[in-house]
């Protein structure tokens, strides 16, 4: 099964002047199921993608402060501390932790325990490297970095099976940078410079010790700090 | 799964955007994410 991810750089700011300028970036999402996808696993990821993705969303960056807002959950971080707050608008309710690591480790939690053993059974494969395309995304020069991602789940009460996924996106160039300041603004590294949080270290504790090649290829992929997704 | 950008705006956002409304509630983390899982099938 393969699944491709496309992502569109924030091409940000085609009229702003000032690095400090506010940043607004709202998205479209769409998701499909490859038709050759087995129909036990189509229906998992239509009820799973399908159900939860929402298909608008949301990013304003000021300063060092992010609101996003996705779906039926709605975040605020604040890069300076790593504060990260949730809000449900429907219930208006909101939850705050004071740290991404907090952030992760309550996820974790929430998973059940024979998911995080399932997952640490499985073995990854990583690999990134830029596909040679270019392209000029709203003025803004950005090249293509296609990170294939191949999980192969062992035999168990379930016959074995391995899913590959493919992410394309879509970074700024350097030239893009020097052209356009105000996209360090959504540069993430801020956190981790912030508050010595370390995003990969997080990612492979979840995925098990195999996935030590993974933290090794996602660094080298995003060691610039230039802007991607999002 | 395709997420592109739709629009970008260098306009001035208000701070209140990044405060938590005064009419919510504070509820445990657990709780929210509930609410993702438990959308409707």
């Amino acid at each position: 099964m393969q699944t491709r991810h496309f992502f569109l750089l924030p091409a940000a700011l085609l009229f702003a002047h000032s690095a400090s300028a506010d940043l607004t970036l709202r998205y479209k999402s769409t998701f499909t199921v490859n038709p050759n996808a087995p129909p036990m696993i189509a229906d998992a990821m239509k009820q799973g993608f399908g159900a939860t993705m929402s298909p608008e969303s949301a990013n304003y960056i000021k300063g060092d402060k992010v609101f996003s807002t996705q779906g039926p959950l709605s975040s605020m971080m604040e890069m300076a501390t790593g504060k990260v707050t949730l809000l449900h608008p429907p219930t208006k309710r909101y939850a705050t932790v004071d740290s991404p690591g907090e952030f992760v480790a309550q996820m974790n939690a929430l998973l059940p325990a024979a998911a995080n053993q399932s997952l640490s059974g499985m073995q990854f494969d990583i690999k990134a490297q830029k596909s040679g395309k270019a392209a000029v995304i709203h003025d803004l020069p950005a090249e293509e970095l296609v990170i294939t991602m191949t999980i192969e789940a062992p035999a168990g009460p379930a016959p074995p099976m391995q899913i590959r996924v493919e992410m394309h996106m879509w970074m700024a160039t350097q030239e893009a940078m020097t052209r356009f300041p105000e996209l360090k603004q959504a540069d993430r590294g801020k956190l981790t410079a912030n508050t010595s949080f370390d995003p990969f270290s997080a990612l492979t504790r979840t995925f098990g010790a195999s996935s030590e090649k993974m933290r090794a290829i996602l660094e080298q992929a995003f060691k610039t700090g230039r802007p991607a997704s999002r | 799964m395709s997420t592109e950008l739709d629009s970008f705006s260098s306009d001035p956002i208000a701070d209140s955007v990044f405060a938590v409304p005064p009419d919510y509630t504070a509820a445990p983390f657990a709780d929210l994410m509930k609410e993702v899982t438990a959308v409707k099938r």
